[in-house]
């Protein structure tokens, strides 16, 4: 197998070949660094590599196997982390000279976790500034879509989306408190899950909005997000906002099919071109739409009447709760930020009473859309109105207006997953979006699989 | 309260605002904030259109039940 067909296996795979002696997580993770060395000075995924203890990890990884001690299937397998975990020795800088020499002395949560059951960290990729800014950020360069690299990968987790359609890690990890899981899932062809607000642990993330940050998994592959959520999952103690709810086996549903399925379809906003989504979007959604009703799933529209105004209400919200958090390095190194220093300031603008009004709003998204999901499993939508956008520079403030498919879960909290489902004629990926029940990603995951198993879009790779 | 009785954002609000907590801002910084002032303030007309009277918690649901 060549050094660019290992870097494409999915973790599943790679698990399985590392478990039987068939594969050594030394030879795995040699030839990500070789890909990375060779590929990444195009796409600029990494901020921050960790050569030695990758190679370290690896050993250790193959001695405990080849000892018998198998810890499960991510042991061996290489992942990386957006540089908002924070990790033990090693800087997490929020893509923010603020942050430049900041060096946490304890995991994240998450980085703890995935230590624990073995896997290999090839290092912290890029984002969007603090999780929020646009291009360019204060510190380290502005990653490219794999794809074509004149486009943006999405963000704001934009490292880990570009790293993982450039098979420069296996799986990774981000965050999401407007969609930044899910936007590079659909601009850069790649699975992104957000999870259910307090199902997996928070702790030693860098925040953004302390009500809407999730973190969460991203993988090639709706399995391989499965089988690293199965790890991080759970209630932490170190977090006050992680729930005491049971974590299911999520690969024991994942290939239960769809049959008999009820999907909630909202066409009034989501796929309505008059708003102006973006004609080509809607039709490959559409048609991934056709798919799920060919495997057994029936279709309901659904309508969730107050979504327009999801955006704004999430505005207010997280503007406020950025500038909350980052006030006192506004007043003290306001220099050191890029141009997202402008959205946290516009942050100070809105008032209790906005505040109060937005999160009213946010009560009655949720009692909507939990309306909706009490007579259908899921809602399916396109993941983004609009193809990835081009690179370069971008508007400090983002879209503060117009349509927006992400917020609305971010406000409910609700599980959501981006799963790849076709490509522009321009040659750029398009996501489908499928929201749940809380606390029910299961069914999420089984309805993104049952539609990746039938379509060829997750064996696709760009070619760099 | 209603939407007309929301102090419109402009830039001399945000300019004091942030001077009392200590943050004076460029004048550019300032001119590329009030950019975004058109559209924060259709957010909140749009926001401030809906009676929310039924909606009485804002974070029922969305925490963990321990948290409510």
């Amino acid at each position: 197998m060549s050094t660019d067909d290992l870097c494409y296996l999915t973790i599943n795979e790679a698990a399985s070949l590392i478990r039987d002696g068939k594969l050594s997580p030394v030879e795995l993770t040699e030839a990500h660094i070789e890909r990375i060395d060779r590929l990444d000075p195009k796409v600029n995924a990494y901020v921050t590599r960790l050569d030695e203890g990758a190679m370290a990890d690896a050993r250790a990884a193959e001695s405990e196997i080849r000892g018998g001690r198998y810890r499960g299937p991510l042991h061996g397998i290489p992942v990386s982390f957006k540089d908002l975990y924070d990790t033990a020795g090693t800087r997490t800088t929020g893509q923010s000279k603020v942050f430049a020499e900041r060096v946490p002395t304890q995991d994240s949560a998450t980085v703890a976790r995935m230590k624990e059951a073995g896997a290999v960290s090839l290092g912290k990729v890029a984002l969007a500034e603090f999780g929020l800014g646009g291009s360019p950020t204060s510190l380290f360069e502005t990653p490219s879509n794999p794809w074509n690299l004149n486009y943006s990968p999405g963000g704001s987790s934009s490292g880990s989306g570009a790293a993982l359609a450039a098979g420069l890690c296996m799986g990774s990890f981000g965050t999401d408190t407007g969609g930044s899981l899910r936007n590079p899932g659909h601009c850069s062809g790649i699975v992104g899950l957000k999870p259910t607000m307090g199902r997996v642990s928070r702790f030693g993330v860098i925040p953004c909005s302390w009500s809407l940050d999730t973190v969460g998994p991203m993988a090639r592959t709706v399995g391989d997000v499965a089988s690293l959520l199965q790890i991080v999952a759970g209630h932490d103690p170190n977090d006050p906002t992680s729930a005491h709810v049971p974590v299911p086996d999520y690969a024991a549903t994942l290939g239960d099919g769809i049959a008999g399925m009820r999907i909630g379809i909202p066409r009034d906003y989501f796929f309505n071109t008059e708003l102006g989504a973006d004609t080509e979007v809607i039709e490959r959604a559409e048609r991934a739409i056709a798919v799920l009703q060919e495997l057994g799933a029936s279709l309901e529209e659904v309508s969730i009447p107050s979504v327009q105004d999801a955006r704004s209400s999430h505005m207010v919200i997280m503007h406020a709760e950025a500038f909350a958090y980052h006030r006192e390095f506004l007043r003290d190194h306001a220099e050191d930020y890029g141009p997202v220093r402008l959205r946290f300031w516009l942050g100070a603008l809105y008032t209790a009473e906005d505040y109060l009004q937005a999160s009213l709003f946010r009560q009655r998204m949720v009692r909507e859309v939990d309306e909706i999901l009490e007579h259908v499993d899921v809602i399916v939508t396109p993941t983004m109105p609009r193809p990835a956008p081009s690179g370069g520079a971008s508007s400090p403030f983002g879209t503060l207006m117009g349509l927006n498919f992400l917020a609305p879960f971010n406000l409910t909290g609700s599980p959501a997953v981006s799963v790849p489902c076709g490509f522009t004629a321009a040659g750029l990926p398009v996501g489908l979006q499928v929201a749940g029940r809380r606390f029910d990603e299961a069914t999420v995951l089984r309805v993104a699989n049952a539609y990746a198993d039938a379509t060829a879009w997750k064996g696709m790779h760009p070619s760099l | 309260m209603t939407y007309s009785q929301r102090l419109i954002p402009n830039e001399q609000d945000l300019a004091r605002m942030l001077e009392r907590a200590g943050m004076n801002l460029s004048r550019a910084d300032l001119e590329a904030i009030a950019s975004s002032f058109p559209a924060v303030s259709a957010q909140l007309e749009r926001l401030y259109s809906y009676d929310l009277s039924r909606e009485t918690y804002p974070f029922r649901g969305i925490f963990p039940e321990e948290l409510q």
